[in-house]
């Protein structure tokens, strides 16, 4: 068997979405990898399968016959020891959906990468953050990233997080598909020894495993007296309580990848030019690299606009949000989903519970606006619409609450 | 202990690793199964079941609680993992009820074998999803009720035949292939031996027979003596295959007429004439069949 | 917050598992007449519960744990197991 290459400096690599997620994980030297294609995000699995066929790559590739089973496949070969990955989008994530449920509720650190694509029901292929979005009560720990740099930088981390027994949960790091997944940047990719100093910690932590030597029994243990539900309820609460503690370790993780690799992503949030700012836009994923060219081209022109870039997505970093549009007079959400029963976008509706469960006032001026569906392109005018109306909204204008911004007249 | 029963018990490696009497419903042959499977195989194994009559529930043994989707999928990850970290030592089995293999999980189970994954997969084929209630499944027989197969005037229980699972998981080449059941005892040891060492090369399937007295409405005493007759009506031929070559372990030369099994179970009760007729043509197809396809 | 397992996630490790009593399920049991046993050890291979064992030449049924399914009647080659009503002495 080839060993793996050993790279010993970083190296500039122009790649697509796909290819750093695959170099991401090639470099975090999984156990268990299984693929399943889906566009767009199957040149993932095409690129692990070569290097593992060309010996680069030191693992297990099962090429599964359906995203279950890539589910199925990364649960048990993580709960008996191994490190794991899998990639998917929309479709494919919906068909796991038991599967998600279920490692997040036996607390098994997958790690695993979601380029965002249309839902099923219209039939689009095209990005929009639907599927995402639709997973958000799994019980996983999901960041959303702005670019490619960032995607393989997240995968990285996600197993300093989903892995670290403070936590133990499984991790997705979402993208946007075709945006990102097919866009070609230069990319810095890390030499492995970095990658293997900064998942070394991990070696130290123990976590329980399954194997025949000292055998683990699964369910509710027998000494809840009354029944089930008492247990369940316990371990419940510890799931939960899991992914509060995320956020605090996101910000560390981040710090210490940036104290090896010289790149930091804030953490949770990035707060872009709001500490002076008198209205912020709110947005998740590859709009947030628009989002801040028209945030600058406002600035220019003396608007006090600011942006806040939400990586976290599960659990919700509501704190940090809160404490950025604390004494805001104006925000504007832009999501590129629909929260069916809500009728607005899902950032917005969690921002406007964010919000609230915060104790800022409910009179704050907070606009949705709802693009960039099945590949349409939030374009910079739509940006700028958007800044406009939430610096109306602010100053006491009447704007719809919810607008649409392809639907515009 | 002597004669047969001493022989049978001289293939036993390990003590009983089941719990003394699990949740099982009173005289279920599945219970007696997972005994024995375990007693034959030993303590290094990995056990996987989903929801459902899975009596490896109660056992001392490692064990992964599966989805009844991806079972298959399930014990593949773990099979991966222990081969890269050099434990082939180690067993995966899993004992599985007919409807998680033949229908809900079957995608994953097919797809496992083709890849030739090196798992040992037990199906409980008890003809019904009987611990949600005896719903019908796939191998569910022709004619018979269920709580979702009802006898009246519009239809007389379940339409179709049964998906016969043993054939469609030997045409996908897999190392090992066996029918077996309770009421030959003996064979069903042998044969999970065989599939203890078919395993090093690939899948080993073995589809179980267990009658099921709660679901086939019968005496709870007889679903040995069920499993027995089964097989001597050619309802339930027992072979095996190793390396695609099948052959019959068990010849019945004077097959005992079906009426004698039918008449044990109430769900067959409404049967007339012309089903029982029709019951046995299938049963007459699948054994010509066999019979085309046995190298002995 | 008061919690009553030490794990984070809901499993753990497996120690001997004994089984819940099952006398309560049972309205027949077993007797076993031993001047008709032979010994031959089917019962015992065949009680689903596992059950029954030999000891000291003598075939036992722990009733504890059965299920009074009558198998074990059912098989013996000797019909020396007869299952009676649970009220019965
Ligand atoms: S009645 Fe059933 S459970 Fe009880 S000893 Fe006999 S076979 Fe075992
Ligand atoms: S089966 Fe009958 S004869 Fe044989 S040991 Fe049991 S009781 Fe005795």
């Amino acid at each position: 068997m080839n060993k793996p290459a050993v790279e010993t400096k970083p190296n500039i690599e122009v790649c697509d979405g796909n290819k750093a997620v695959a170099h991401a994980v090639r470099l975090s030297r999984p156990d268990v990898v299984a693929v399943y294609p889906i566009t767009p995000q199957s040149a993932v699995g095409e690129w692990l399968s070569r290097w593992n066929d060309e010996g680069t790559l030191n693992a297990e590739v099962v090429r599964v016959e359906g995203e279950n089973s890539s589910m199925g496949v990364c649960c048990s070969a993580s709960l008996t020891g191994g490190r794991v990955f899998t990639g998917t989008s929309s479709w494919g994530l919906l068909f796991m959906m038991d599967g998600l449920h279920y490692a997040a509720g036996y607390r098994i650190p997958v790690v695993m990468t979601n380029a965002n694509r249309e839902t099923p029901g219209i039939f689009t292929i095209g990005n929009s953050s639907q599927d995402m979005w639709s997973v958000r009560d799994a019980g996983w720990i999901q960041v959303n990233v702005e670019d490619n740099q960032e995607i393989l930088d997240a995968v990285i981390m996600a197993y300093r997080i989903a892995e670290d027994t403070d936590i133990l949960l499984p991790m997705m790091v979402c993208y946007d598909g075709f945006y990102l997944s097919y866009r070609k940047d230069p990319l810095e990719i890390p030499a492995q020894d970095d990658v293997d100093a900064f998942l070394a910690p991990l070696k130290q932590s123990k976590r329980n495993i399954v194997t025949p030597d000292d055998p683990m029994v699964f369910g509710i243990p027998s000494f809840f007296p009354k029944d089930q539900g008492e247990g369940c309820t316990e371990f419940r609460y510890k799931h939960s309580a899991a992914l509060e503690r995320v956020k605090d370790k996101i910000d560390t993780v981040d710090k210490d990848f940036e104290a090896i690799f010289g790149r930091s992503y804030a953490g949770q949030i990035e707060a872009y030019r709001t500490d002076d700012a008198d209205i912020v836009l709110v947005a998740t994923g590859s709009v947030c690299g628009t989002a801040k060219v028209v945030v600058d081209k406002m600035r220019d022109d003396g608007v006090k606009v600011g942006l806040i870039k939400v990586r976290l997505l599960r659990p919700f970093p509501k704190e940090k949000i809160a404490k950025v549009l604390e004494g805001k007079k104006g925000i504007g959400v832009i999501d590129r989903s629909v929260c069916f029963g809500y009728h607005c976008g899902h950032l917005y509706m969690e921002l406007k519970s964010a919000l609230a469960l915060e104790g800022l006032p409910t009179t704050l001026p907070t606009l949705n606006f709802i693009g960039g569906l099945a590949n349409l392109d939030i374009t910079v005018e739509q940006v700028e619409t958007t800044i406009n109306l939430t610096l109306a909204a602010s100053k006491g204008e009447t704007v719809e609450e919810v607008t649409w911004l392809s639907l515009e007249e | 202990m002597k004669g047969v029963a001493k022989r049978i018990a001289s293939h036993f490696q390990e003590e009983d690793l089941l719990s003394a009497a699990t949740g099982m419903c009173p005289g279920c042959p599945a219970e007696l199964a997972a005994r024995v499977l375990f007693k034959v195989l030993g303590k290094n194994v990995i056990t996987f079941r989903t929801p459902g009559c899975q009596p490896i529930f109660m056992t001392r043994l490692a064990g992964i609680p599966c989805l009844m989707t991806n079972i298959a999928s399930s014990m593949t990850g773990a099979r991966r993992y222990l081969h890269k970290i050099g434990r082939d030592d180690v067993t995966c089995v899993a004992f599985v009820g007919d409807g998680a293999t033949a229908d809900v999980g079957f995608q994953p189970l097919s797809a496992a074998a083709a890849r030739g994954e090196q798992l040992l997969y037990i199906c409980n084929d008890n003809e019904a999803y009987m611990n949600t209630g005896v719903q019908s499944s796939s191998a569910t027989p022709q004619g018979s009720w269920t709580s979702t197969t009802w006898v009246g005037d519009s239809h007389r229980g379940k339409g179709n035949e049964v998906k016969y699972m043993p054939l469609i998981m030997l045409m996908h080449g897999v190392s090992y292939v066996a029918t077996a059941t309770m009421g030959y005892y003996e064979d069903y040891v042998l044969k999970v031996e065989k599939a203890k060492e078919a395993v090093k090369h690939g899948m080993a399937y073995i589809h179980l027979h267990t009658p099921c007295s709660i679901g086939w409405r019968a005496p709870q005493e007889k679903s040995i003596e069920m499993s027995r007759l089964a097989v001597q009506t050619n309802y339930f031929p027992l072979w095996e295959a190793e390396d695609g070559k099948l052959k019959f372990t068990k010849r019945i030369k004077k097959p005992t007429s079906l009426n004698e099994l039918i008449k044990l179970q109430k769900r067959f009760s409404h049967i007339n004439d012309q089903e029982l007729d029709r019951l046995k043509q299938t049963i007459d197809k699948r054994l010509a069949l066999l019979e085309n396809l046995a190298v002995e | 917050m008061k919690f009553r397992c030490d794990q984070e996630n809901s499993w753990f490790r497996a120690g001997p598992v004994l089984g819940q009593p099952v006398n309560e399920w049972r309205y027949v049991r077993p007797i076993i007449k031993l001047s008709k046993c032979n010994n031959c050890g089917w019962c015992e291979l065949y009680c689903p519960t596992g059950c029954i064992s030999e000891e000291d030449d003598e075939v036992v049924i722990h009733l504890d744990y059965c299920k009074g399914c009558g198998i074990c009647a059912n098989e013996c080659p000797k019909d020396a197991i007869t299952m009676i009503d649970e009220e019965e002495e």
